[in-house]
């Protein structure tokens, strides 16, 4: 697609302020990956290329086709008169069907969506610094008729490493949040004031995703271990929350920090299936792979089913006897957790027993003071054996 | 509460609102945001519905909006206001029918006072004027704020 397409589009876009595009993408190439081996980069051009051809043939000559990380994006002709969503569901079942019929496309999976421009649009308005002029004057102005609202504490960031026991290495940091607050040392999402409620979480959320954006720019590397920036379930629920998390997140993160993972915390265990999904989906709309919290002793897999989580931290509990008890319980979670695609971390591993107890139950990674100690900043990937004479 | 939103008709005649009102929100971290994110996704949802377009004003105390589209419409919005706890104090300025609309989308501004040589468009002085002026400074206000405001789809056939 040549620079001159792009301009003639955005000619004919002049005097529009919204504009529905369709947005395609592949959802399990690292499975194709595994299968095809060394043949994959040549195996991916040519899916690539025949989708785009495909896609093309369908599409007037007004719209415009552009490849994306895991797909396309189209953007349609702004005088086009067949709705966006109608547009969407034919180039995807057209593509579905070319699929069927082409072998080595035959087991390719597609996700298709209509997404409104125009509310990105109102993401950057809310990231805008006359939006934050106009948020402190509305702060001052409030201060003359309310009590003064609780503060957010001072923060810091700590990054623990994530230990794969398969490998041997670390190549993932879960971000903690620390924070002294009336001499206490108080961690993650104990920090806010309950009194700030759901919006004090979510500016909470915000500056942490502010703070771990800028330690992830300065230390980026191209081995540098993958950041899993905490992110409490409340901030996604509700639209008034996720959507300035979202316009942060595009202003501070998306395009411009590689290696980003969210993990999402503090999710009910028994919260409905429909409400896991829908927090999962945001997150996921942000970045491709996702962590969550999850109690093993009390959470149910199935409602987790099209979450579509990549990792579970599960806190490990203080009492390993409890985990020895329970070894069983816990590797049938585990194999539950591995047939649907994910896999489980234990966090908080306080001692070696942690370590030996999780593996036993067939956990695959590992954080906590017994693994390594935490860091001040993001670090490379690097070789760990906890088990080891070296260990921490 | 159910709302039974209402379905703009082709003869509904075109009517003008305007009202002012003070800002309920609180000043906790955070809470400014969530809310007017809120108002935006809130607007952005059904303001294309209803085919209504204006100019919502916020100046740190105070709310004053423009609503123009089809007469049911803009009065459903207004009801919606009056319920809405973001807001008190609500006065209506101008509620009228309208030959043509004089704003063809839908716009929110924030007034601050950095923008000194707007500030006599500010709510609170503008409430007091006689309502062509009003009118005036808001479509001004739209006009002249684009860096802080945030337009939207202008309706079918508007």
């Amino acid at each position: 697609m040549g620079l001159s397409s792009v301009s003639a589009y955005a000619r004919r876009l002049k005097g529009k302020t919204q504009i529905d595009t369709t947005q395609l993408q592949f959802l399990n190439l690292e499975e194709l990956e595994k299968r095809y081996g060394d043949r994959w980069p040549q195996v991916r051009g040519r899916i690539i290329e025949t989708c785009e051809s495909f896609i093309s043939r369908r599409i007037r000559p007004e719209d415009l086709l552009l490849r994306a990380a895991n797909g396309f994006i189209i953007l349609p002709d702004p005088n086009r008169e067949e709705c966006a969503e109608a547009f969407t569901r034919r180039i995807k079942l057209d593509l579905e069907k070319f699929f069927l019929g082409t072998d080595y496309l035959k087991s390719l999976r597609l996700s298709a969506e209509t997404r409104n421009i125009a509310l990105q649009d109102l993401f950057s308005a809310l990231e805008s610094e006359a939006f934050g002029r106009a948020e402190a004057e509305h702060a001052a102005a409030r201060a003359c008729v309310d009590p003064p609202a609780a503060p957010l504490p001072d923060f810091s960031l700590r990054f623990e490493s994530i230990w794969t026991m398969r490998t041997g290495h670390v190549a993932l940091q879960r971000i903690l949040p620390f924070s002294v607050i009336d001499g206490v040392g108080s961690w993650g999402h104990q920090i806010p004031p309950s009194s700030g409620g759901d919006a004090m979480v979510m500016e909470f959320d915000r500056q942490v995703l502010i703070s771990a954006a800028a330690a992830a720019r300065a230390n980026d590397a191209p081995s540098r271990c993958a950041l899993a920036i905490p992110v409490h379930f409340r901030t996604l629920a509700s639209v008034k929350h996720r959507l300035p998390y979202m316009a942060c997140f595009k202003e501070h993160a998306h395009g411009r920090v590689s290696g980003l993972m969210l993990h999402v915390c503090g999710l009910p265990m028994d919260a409905p299936a429909s409400v896991i999904t829908e927090i999962t989906g945001v997150a996921r709309n942000m970045t491709r792979r996702i962590l969550c919290e999850a109690d093993a002793f009390s959470m149910r897999p199935d409602r987790f089913d099209d979450a579509r989580v990549d990792i579970f931290t599960c806190a490990a509990p203080a009492d390993i006897g409890l985990m020895e008890r329970r070894e069983v319980a816990l590797r049938v979670f585990n194999a539950r957790l591995r047939r649907s695609g994910a896999m489980a971390a234990l966090t908080d591993c306080r001692s070696l027993g942690h370590v030996s107890a999780g593996a036993a139950a067939g956990f695959a990674h590992f954080a906590g003071d017994s693994v390594d100690r935490l860091k001040r900043q993001p670090e490379k990937a690097y070789r760990l054996d906890p088990l080891g004479p070296q260990g921490p | 509460m159910t709302h039974l939103r209402p379905v703009p008709v082709a003869d509904s005649p075109t009517w003008r609102l305007v009202y002012a009102s003070t800002s309920l929100i609180e000043a906790g971290p955070g809470a400014f945001r969530a809310e007017i994110a809120d108002i935006l996704a809130s607007s952005a949802r059904n303001n294309r519905l209803l085919t209504l377009t204006g100019v919502l004003v916020h100046n740190g105390s105070r709310f004053m909006q423009l609503l123009e589209g089809p007469r049911e419409c803009v009065h459903f919005v207004m009801d919606l206001i009056r319920a809405d706890t973001r807001h008190e104090r609500i006065g209506v300025l101008i509620d009228e029918r309208a030959e043509v609309r004089a704003l063809p989308d839908w716009a929110m501004a924030f007034l601050t006072s950095r923008d000194k040589e707007l500030s006599h468009l500010s709510p609170d002085r503008l409430e007091t004027k006689p309502s062509a002026e009003i009118l005036e400074g808001l479509v001004t206000l739209s006009e002249r704020c684009s860096e802080m405001s945030v337009p939207l789809e202008p309706p079918p056939g508007g």
